[in-house]
């Protein structure tokens, strides 16, 4: 809520105690008055900044609750808590009577309090400030870096279709058997290499099962629903995903990074400011260790995992497979992150014009090439699982390419396609004309398999 | 808006073609990466260690790539290929060659990479010292050794300079005039880092002898000209003197027991030649001679132990002239370490756009087997059925109704099988010329036809290699093993000549056989090349049709 809805909507006895804490000589009669002149003075820079320091001084873990969130509205119980560390109740009243939040029930009829939008992101700006002060920055950053993207989104989808597609049995303990969690790995984008044992808990559900990356996509696809770990023994996708399979790539990112900081901020327990926080601080390149050492109590260490290991491991790193941060190291060893274009999208949704968020129905994904490969550009498994009927994948990864070939041809003849409506199918997803050699050679194998090729058929036909 | 590249961590980027910045971006694609395919709207280009090092020997960074590929791919870069790129840009420069002092050459470099280059087998075998800043070799053993290093992924660059070269004056004919491309051509060579030696990539017919000659003119030392077959060097002395001024007398083909003239030259089947003693004397005396400069005609098309042998003469500059950096047996890295990083490249689309070169189309057309043929094929091997579905005489037919159709063009007819093309050639009445026609009838042939006294020949697989036979605007090719892709490339590149309409290159396919699955091979490779390729039944691309029972009843001419 913007500043003059906030103080327009708070009754005269309010604005009248805010002029009186900082001083305001002008009618106190008027609501009119007042209001004008508490948005005069909150929208002289030096005073606000000033009074946001004197605010803020001693109360930095609570500012991080306030004011990096994306909202600005909040319940008593939660404020309550926000506040605990330093004064509670009477920091409420406090905070009310200077001016940094709003009661108010007009909005749902419940008693909520708000700050203003104006206020926030002041508060916010100096926070970050202040946080970045000792810290070492740097625009261009490491030569070399890992980032992710969008690979953790599309992994899912190809775990998916790996148990669709297969069949895998369950050890009494419920994990998957290593011959099938090798298979799963190797089909991934990113390399993770099975367990080697030692202690392994608190991170989610099948955490001591499967190594980090694999054991979140599980737990997360596990609670979505998208699979099942049948009383049969054996793993199986879920009959119908096409909810998830609905939404686009930065939903289902968004999906998976709530996921995460529901599942991770159990150990740890600041785990959401410190995501905002980075997702603020981090538009330049900073210094791993610094970094670390400026987050101070907000990073604790957890059982077996030491402060370092916590911040490294369990947050850096996840944030890395999620995409949402960019990790490097210099020529000197030193190590770097930086926050992603989707980070910034997921975690600071106005740091970025909004692009629009098209659904993947719409989309034409496949290049279909003279020489018969088909490119797929975009994720979309409804219709590569398609395309897979009727091509071999040639190449998985960010891009996948389909070799469309005889063989192929003849096999998704044999389960029941049709030529022709593979030929519709691929006239509805591609970007660019079908070429006209393949479509008539695949005609030509429709014909071919229905009559046999002449060197193929007897010599009494 | 869309992206220009899908990077993938192989070093493969798919590049789209239609995006509107490609042809902006595409020089600074090329300095780093190799045009693979082209098939719009994709175009496939690949970073190797040899492509890292050739934009390392131009001035690139690996920032600079990395900062190209980050901001116009549509996801993130891979990080195994991020480290490839920084390390391999990393090697150049670090290992270099210098002369020493008694005819010997020394390797420095740092600690690190002269360890690296300690380790090779075949450096090790040939070191003649080893010293803890350096290595010291033969001179002779120059190229060994920038060879086995560079095959084992470590690039050296050449310090070591150029022998004292005899001097040699001739200027360009005034009518002679060099094209754009061709002219940046040269200056690049030149320039190239005072290195003066590499390799210029040019499509075929864009006029690669033409830019060999203005180098060696602008050089003015004596040179020595490296080509594949005799007819090309012909070629070569007969360019020298339409296009320069130079004395007849000072240009001639090699002839062992004569001394050499200031432009020799030679094929490299005759300096890798032994005799009964396993002596290779032309390579002996050819090296003898002080040469300012040597130049390797399509150097990319050549087995690889001839060109290891030819380039041996390490002692003068290098000009290597080819229309692709690819090579069948992956030998590139020998190629870049003999003669030197590529220095300037156009890709022929480019140049097809400025009206230098005629667009190119491929036209399969399948032809019914005729009945009792089709009997023999299916009671035939696999071998036979190749020969049969080759001579299908109802190919003659179609090939009369295309020369119909291209009436008062000039037309080549390609064929594998020097029988059924010997048949077809006498049912046409026109030349055939095969291997082992006489080279003085060869020449009479290709030079009636250049003059267009003559429209259609018959070419064997001879056609294969380097001959001008500028007029050819159609080809219709009635059989082929469709084995190599470079013998396709070299094909078509036929028909690539300047001043000619579009060219449409045949191909006939007996319709049903083996040959139409070889045929499937063969148009997987002109299409990554960016051709259009077309297929169609014979009766329904020729307007009037071809009577197939008509076909059926053509006597075999055998």
């Amino acid at each position: 809520m913007k500043l003059s809805e906030c103080l327009s909507t708070a009754d005269i006895n309010t604005l009248r105690k805010i002029s009186d804490h900082y001083g305001l000589t002008c009618s106190k009669h008027s609501k009119l008055a007042l209001l004008q002149e508490l948005l005069y003075a909150f929208r002289q820079g030096r005073f606000l900044d000033e009074a946001i320091a004197r605010w803020q001084e001693g109360r930095d873990e609570a500012m991080l609750r306030l004011c990096l969130e994306t909202r600005s509205r909040f319940s008593a119980e939660e404020l309550r808590g926000i506040f605990q560390s330093c004064g509670g109740e009477a920091v409420i009243d406090e905070a009310i009577r200077e001016g940094w939040l709003f009661p108010s029930s007009r909005y749902g009829g419940r008693l909520y309090y708000y700050i203003p939008d104006e206020l926030q992101a002041a508060m916010r700006r100096q926070l970050v400030a202040r946080f970045l002060r000792n810290l070492r920055r740097s625009q261009e950053g490491p030569l070399l870096y890992q980032d992710e993207g969008l690979a953790l989104v599309r992994d899912l989808d190809v775990f998916l279709e790996y148990v669709r597609h297969h069949t895998v049995p369950l050890t009494t303990g419920g994990s998957m058997y290593k011959r099938n969690l090798t298979q799963v790995l190797e089909l991934f984008e990113v390399q993770e290499t099975p367990l080697q044992g030692g202690w392994r808990f608190g991170y989610g559900r099948r955490f001591h099962d499967y190594p980090d990356r694999l054991a979140l996509l599980y737990d997360y696809a596990y609670s979505a629903r998208l699979i099942v770990e049948g009383e049969d023994g054996y793993l199986h996708a879920a009959e119908d995903c096409s909810d998830w399979y609905g939404l686009s790539e930065i939903e289902q990112a968004r999906a998976l990074m709530r996921f995460y900081i529901h599942l991770y901020r159990r150990p740890i327990a600041r785990l959401p400011q410190v995501v905002h926080l980075l997702a603020h601080t981090a538009v330049d390149w900073l210094d791993s260790a610094e970094t670390l050492d400026a987050l101070a109590h907000l990073v604790t260490p957890y059982y077996y995992d030491d402060r370092e290991q916590v911040w490294r491991t369990r947050i850096l790193k996840m944030l890395m497979h999620l995409g949402l941060i960019r990790i490097g190291q210099d020529e000197t060893g030193r190590e770097w992150f930086q926050i992603t274009k989707l980070g910034q999208q997921l975690i600071t949704p106005d740091a970025l014009p909004a692009t629009p968020d098209q659904t993947r129905e719409r989309q034409r994904i496949l290049i279909v090439q003279p020489n018969f490969d088909i490119v797929v550009t975009g994720d979309q498994p409804l219709v590569t699982n398609e395309l897979a009927a009727f091509t071999d994948l040639r190449q998985a990864g960010a891009i996948r390419v389909y070799r469309l070939s005889e063989a192929s041809v003849r096999r998704g003849m044999a389960s029941g396609g049709l030529v022709s409506a593979w030929l519709a199918f691929l006239h509805q997803h591609a970007q660019t004309p079908v070429p006209g050699n393949v479509e008539r050679t695949l005609l030509e194998w429709g014909r071919t398999q229905r009559e046999p090729e002449m060197g193929e058929s007897s010599l009494t036909s | 808006m869309r992206a220009l590249l899908y990077v993938q961590n192989d070093g493969t980027l798919l590049v789209q073609s239609d995006h509107p910045h490609y042809e902006a971006l595409r020089p600074r694609l090329l300095a780093f990466a190799e045009l693979a395919q082209r098939m719009d709207p994709i175009h496939i280009y690949r970073i190797r260690p040899i492509s890292l090092w050739q934009a390392a020997s131009l001035g690139s960074t690996a920032r600079e790539i990395l900062t190209f590929l980050r901001d116009h791919a549509a996801h993130p870069v891979p990080y195994d290929l991020q480290r490839t790129i920084a390390q391999e840009v990393a090697k150049w420069g670090r290992l270099t060659l210098h002369q020493g002092a008694r005819e010997r050459i020394v390797l420095r470099g740092d600690p690190e990479s002269l360890a690296a280059a300690r380790v090779v087998p075949e450096v090790a075998a040939i070191t003649a010292a080893d010293r803890s800043d350096g290595l010291v070799f033969r001179a002779a053993h120059r190229a060994r050794v920038k060879r086995a290093l560079a095959s084992a992924g470590l690039p050296v660059m050449d310090h070591v300079g150029y022998q004292a070269a005899s001097a040699l004056s001739f200027s360009l004919r005034e009518e002679t005039r060099l094209r754009g491309y061709q002219e940046e051509a040269v200056r690049r060579f030149l320039r190239q880092g005072g290195e003066q030696s590499g390799v210029i990539v040019l499509p075929c017919g864009a006029g690669k002898t033409l830019v060999g000659i203005a180098v060696i003119q602008a050089l003015g030392w004596h040179a020595l000209v490296l080509t594949p077959s005799e007819t090309a060097a012909r070629q070569w002395q007969r360019e020298f003197l339409d296009r320069t001024d130079v004395r007849p007398e000072d240009v001639s083909l090699y002839r062992p027991g004569h001394p050499v003239t200031p432009v020799t030259i030679t094929t490299y089947q005759r300096v890798a030649a032994q005799d009964r003693r396993g002596r290779r004397r032309h390579l002996e005396s050819l090296t003898t001679h002080p040469w300012g400069i040597v130049v390797y005609d399509e150097v990319h098309m050549l087995p690889a132990p001839l060109f290891r042998l030819a380039a041996d003469l390490q002692g003068a500059r290098r000009l290597g002239l080819t229309a692709t950096l690819v090579r069948e047996d992956g030998a590139e890295a020998d190629v870049f370490s003999l003669i030197g990083p590529k220095c300037y490249e156009v890709p022929w689309k480019q140049l097809e756009e400025a009206g230098y070169l005629a667009a190119v189309r491929c036209v399969e057309l399948h032809v019914p087997l005729p009945a009792a043929e089709q009997g023999r094929y299916l009671s035939a091997g696999i071998r036979e059925q190749h020969r049969i579905a080759a001579a299908n005489p109802a190919k003659r037919g179609v090939v009369e109704a295309l020369l119909k159709q291209h009436a008062g063009e000039s037309v080549l007819i390609l064929g594998h099988y020097v029988e059924p093309l010997r048949a077809l050639a006498d049912a046409l009445g026109c030349p055939l010329v095969t291997g082992t026609t006489p080279q003085p009838e060869r020449e009479r042939w290709f030079e009636a036809f250049r003059t267009g006294r003559i429209r259609r020949i018959a070419l064997s697989r001879i056609a294969n290699t380097a001959v001008d036979l500028p007029c050819a605007s159609v080809a219709i090719q009635v059989s082929g093993l469709f084995g190599s892709r470079q013998e396709e490339a070299q094909r078509l590149g036929r028909l690539l000549r300047p001043q000619t309409r579009e060219g449409v290159f045949y191909t006939l396919v007996s319709k049903g056989t083996v040959e139409a699955r070889t045929a499937k091979h063969r148009q997987l490779y002109l299409v990554e090349q960016g051709y259009t390729y077309r297929v169609y039944d014979s009766h329904e691309y020729l307007p009037e049709g071809v009577d197939e029972d008509e076909a059926v009843g053509v006597p075999e001419h055998r």
